[in-house]
């Protein structure tokens, strides 16, 4: 591999960019999330009743929200939480449930074993009241901030050069199912947002220019951490790795290194140790506990046959929802298209570590995943795609966080044109077919979704305009995007440091 | 090995190429019993009575619009549809009465009349023998463009082919269906004019040269003539898109451009005669019944079908997200990949490529009823625009990294030996069997010949050995060559031409 690049690039137009432009991204982002939040009905992420009745419970006892039950693993909680989803699994059913009715009633599906992270559910429960609507969207409000401020601090803290690198990243990996989780109030949620902001906010940790920054991308690490530890156990062992990625691929041969890296071992264990702890990961743990056996010969085959299914169903082959909510080809050929060409263009110049790594953040789910599959003998689509995306999130971030030596000028060779435009695109199919699915059911057509309404808030604007409000705000913060690495274009030629990162920060803050 | 011998590897490493596709494509050739392309009955009917009546292959019936042809041919494809069903389809004898086929020559009927050269007594070898002759011309038509292509292209070629043919490709170009020939012209009618505007455009142009490319235009245009009334149309797609690519303003683009827009007058006519009375592609303009909104939203489901999304053979044979995933994924790398560098004209080819892409889809629906057109229809224009994004503006090669071209290769490998395996299951007993191994408790084969595990190893490994040679072949040689000089950024084509 040649040190020198030979380079035609036009060193004319140095116009500074207006690089504050990034802030319109989160921003114009946030507000994209608050159209999907309004676009479904309560209950409509996957086990929401789940969830809700867990947050509900989550501060123990609380008249009219939360009473104890005849046994210890039960509880009172409202029936509304319970009747919520009513429409689950059936798509062609529109959005309306009854959601009024307060009566108590005994229910044992909450988080009693700890079977999840009890974090989430604590701060969800907060919100936990009798009018079940207000509670929700101010849940889901909630995670679309978090992520979208998580994002914004990451980026107003990242090395300028870096930030293409993280808004490329946070953008092509939302469409469809990020911005659905995210601004829902299912654990996954902040599961994606950890696994946005983790690994990248530790990487700029290690390359902080000065102590303060380092203590303020640390702070956004450790929220990012803790995001991912309280939401679910895969997503703290998915925070495990994102730490020690981020070590492998910035750490030199230094004692200092070493030491930083046993402080992200100790990390890495502990969120482990975390996640094997609670309940959920007993599909880990047990893993031959009582599954029918399938009959099937060669089983591994079938398996092995069907596992991809499982990652690219991020982009809208499985169903949105309670995975009743099938976008249009048009959505999951576009959108996996963007992230998997994106994804190439940051192997253009993978050095081992890169490389390594992000065949790590892929294969360690699909190990996993094949492991329990082959264990259980059950099918490896049982798996749901929003378990993995937080791991096609993590390799991305590795992929485009350029190696020390690279020019950053390369994202001239990303079409941006076509990515903002495909994004753009796939977003406001699936905003559409989300709202249709829920304002009538999927067994209407049509484009104006204000026609024969069947269900649908009386406090929100319109279908129609929730729509294209979402549609637009989300084409405005690709336009940022497409903005931001437009100007990266225009860059100066830099000489970066010599890949020394940790111990030569480590110089700057002493 | 001295330096020199190293080099000639290198030089020649390409060659392995074709020869590593048209063993997988015998493989494929040999994975499924006569008759599992689509609609092959009618087809073979056709060209069983491609040369009039010939005893014992074809005889006039009572009434005009039939004819007499043998049993065996009638029931070739008793097993479509029916994918628990393995291939063996019961033995029939004597001549049977049809009108399942094209003998009035109302489509275009080359095809039908090479393919009736190979007829006879037994089907299943006359079958085999329109395969392989297939595979052939795919092959010599390939070899003799990268032959002839600059070594940057060569390697954009090869990559093209690489990643556009799983699966629906290979099992399309392996069988006796004359959508083999569409995607051969595919490939060769846009290369070859192509480069022959790139050839013309020199100062002065190698006489041989120009015949040659002409040649293997002229191949593909009249295999796209000879077989379907869309890949004619096609074909006068890919001469303007490729006249866009290479014309400057001068004399003799002027005439290059008279004679473009004479062959694509050409080809629409053609088109156009023949599409209202080509009884398997006909289709009327009317939307389904959720509307042009929606079946336009649809039509990327073709896109992907022609990765594996869709079924093989009779729209029977499932591919396995190993396979569609795989391909899909390396192809739409690929393709983006090939966009790292763009001036307007491909910009504008791709785009108009596209749109046809979508279109088509919609106008082939037939009336009433739901979106109908297949992957098969689509996939000549998408191996068109994966052609434009990777060879246009990017003369020298694919630039790949040792990590990107390892993706490619690990991708598009794992793709191809699914869908040969699942496609050998499909017909040895059926899809309702399970196993690993296709040689346990076979329900069809062929009475000779390699066993079913062993064609499955054979392509398998074949073309494993062609993905390397299409991916990691040009990263080898560009880091061996060009050391000094790490191309990140081609040269902008005005300072190649």
């Amino acid at each position: 591999m040649a040190t020198e690049s030979v380079t035609v690039v036009p060193q004319g137009r140095l116009r500074p960019p207006r690089r504050a432009l990034w802030i319109l991204y989160p921003i114009l982002l946030f507000l994209t999330m608050a159209g999907w939040a309004v676009s479904s009905p309560v209950g409509s992420s996957p086990d929401e009743d789940f969830h809700l009745a867990s947050a509900w419970c989550a501060w123990g006892t609380r008249p009219g929200l939360c009473e104890p039950g005849h046994i210890s693993t039960t509880r009172m909680v409202p029936r509304m939480l319970l009747d919520a989803p009513c429409y689950q699994h059936l798509p062609d059913t529109n959005g309306a449930c009854p959601i009024l009715d307060r009566t108590l009633v005994e229910t044992d599906r909450f988080n009693f074993s700890n079977y999840y992270p009890n974090g989430f559910y604590a701060v969800m429960g907060l919100f936990a009241g009798p009018d079940l609507v207000g509670s929700v969207m101010g849940m889901r409000l909630l995670n679309s901030a978090i992520y979208s401020a998580g994002l914004a601090a990451l980026l107003l803290l990242a090395r300028p050069r870096l930030r293409p690198a993280y808004l490329l990243g946070s953008l092509v990996t939302l469409v469809p199912l990020g911005l659905f989780v995210v601004s829902s109030a299912n654990p996954s949620s902040w599961a994606i947002t950890s696994a946005t902001l983790l690994w990248a906010a530790a990487t700029e940790f290690a390359h902080a220019p000065t102590t303060t920054r380092r203590w303020q991308l640390g702070a956004v690490a450790v929220v990012a951490l803790v995001l991912g530890v309280f939401s679910r156990a895969d997503a703290a062992a998915y925070a495990a790795l994102a730490l020690v990625l981020a070590w492998f691929l910035n750490a030199r041969l230094s004692r200092r290194t070493l030491l930083i890296g046993g402080g992200v071992v100790l990390l890495a264990v502990a969120a482990v140790l975390w996640a094997l702890s609670l309940q959920s990961a007993q599909l880990v743990l047990d893993p031959a506990d009582g599954v029918p056996q399938s009959s099937r010969p060669d089983a591994w085959f079938a398996r092995l046959r069907e596992l991809p299914k499982t990652f690219f169903g991020t982009f809208g082959t499985y169903g949105l929802g309670w995975l009743d909510t099938r976008p249009p080809a048009a959505t999951w050929v576009l959108a996996g298209t963007v992230y998997v060409g994106v994804l190439f263009w940051g192997l253009r110049k993978a050095r081992w570590r890169k490389a390594t790594a992000v065949l790590t953040s892929f294969m360690i789910p699909a190990a996993i995943m094949m492991a329990i599959a082959t264990a259980r003998n059950m099918a490896s689509w049982v798996f749901q795609p929003r378990y993995f995306l937080p791991v096609m999130i993590l390799a991305m971030m590795v992929a485009l966080a350029p190696d020390s030596e690279d020019d950053e000028r390369d994202v001239r060779l990303l079409p941006t044109g076509f990515i903002v435009g495909a994004l753009g695109v796939a977003q406001a199919i699936t905003l559409h077919t989300n709202l249709r699915r829920y304002v009538t059911g999927l067994d209407v057509f049509g484009f104006n979704l204000d026609q024969g309404i069947e269900w649908w808030w009386a406090w929100s604007p319109s279908p129609m305009t929730v729509f294209w409000f979402g549609s637009i705000a989300f084409l405005g913060a690709a336009l940022a995007v497409g903005h931001q690495l437009r100007s990266a274009h225009t860059l100066p030629r830099q000489r970066h440091s010599s890949p020394t990162a940790l111990s030569q920060s480590a110089d700057h803050a002493a | 090995m001295s330096r020199t011998a190293a080099t000639n590897v290198r030089r020649w490493v390409w060659l392995a190429y074709p020869v590593l596709l048209l063993i997988t494509l015998a493989m494929w050739a040999w994975s499924s019993p006569a008759g599992s392309s689509p609609d092959e009955d009618y087809h073979l009917a056709t060209a069983w009575c491609s040369h009039g009546t010939r005893a014992g292959l074809c005889t006039p019936g009572s009434i005009p619009p039939t004819r007499m042809v043998p049993a065996a041919l009638d029931q070739v494809s008793c097993y479509a549809g029916s994918a628990h069903h393995s291939g063996s389809c019961p033995s029939a004898s004597g001549m049977v009465e049809t009108s399942r086929g094209d003998f009035a020559g109302a489509g275009p009927s080359g095809f039908a009349w090479v393919m009736g050269l190979f007829a006879g007594k037994n089907v299943g070898t006359s079958v085999l023998m329109m395969r392989l002759f297939n595979v052939v011309v795919h092959v010599l038509g390939l070899t003799a463009l990268l032959w002839l292509a600059a070594p940057g292209r060569r390697a954009s070629y090869l990559l093209v082919s690489l990643v556009s043919l799983v699966p629906l490709g290979l099992f399309t170009i392996a069988s006796a269906n004359p959508s083999s020939w569409a995607l051969t012209s595919a490939f060769l009618v846009w290369a070859g004019a192509v480069e022959l505007g790139r050839t013309l455009g020199h100062p002065q142009p190698r006489r041989a040269r120009v015949i040659a490319l002409a040649a293997i235009m002229g191949l593909g245009l009249v295999l796209a003539f000879a077989s379907r009334t869309d890949a004619a149309a096609y074909a006068g797609l890919a001469i303007g898109l490729a006249w866009l690519a290479t014309a400057r303003s001068s004399r003799r683009s002027l005439i290059s451009g008279l004679t473009t827009l004479s062959l694509m007058v050409v080809s629409f006519t053609w088109f156009a005669t023949h599409a209202r009375t080509d009884t398997l592609s006909t289709g009327t303009a009317t939307p389904g019944p959720d509307g042009w909104l929606a079946d336009l939203l649809r039509v990327p489901e073709l896109w992907a079908g022609a990765f594996g999304y869709t079924r093989l053979g009779w729209l029977d044979t499932t591919m396995p997200p190993l396979t569609w995933v795989s391909a899909l994924v390396a192809a739409a790398m690929i393709w983006l990949w090939g966009l790292r560098h763009r001036g307007w004209r491909k910009i504008a080819a791709s785009a108009i490529v596209f749109t046809a892409a979508a279109v088509t889809p919609l106008l082939a629906s037939l009336p009433g009823s739901q979106f109908t057109a297949q992957a098969r229809t689509v996939l000549p224009l998408l191996i068109i625009a994966i052609l434009i994004a990777v060879v246009e503006d990017n003369p020298i090669g694919p630039q790949f990294s040792l990590a990107q071209a390892t993706t490619v290769l690990v991708l598009v490998a794992a793709a191809q030996a699914a869908a040969l395996h699942t496609n050998l299951r499909r017909y040895v007993t059926g899809t309702d069997k399970f196993w690993f191994s296709l040689n346990h408790k076979i329900e069809w084969w062929w009475p000779t010949g390699p066993s079913p595990m062993l064609v499955f190893a054979i392509g398998s490994v074949a073309f494993t050995l062609a993905a390397l040679v299409a991916t990691l072949g040009p990263t080898l040689r560009r880091r061996t060559t060009s050391a000094t000089a790490e191309p990140t950024t081609a040269p902008t084509p005005a300072e190649v031409n």
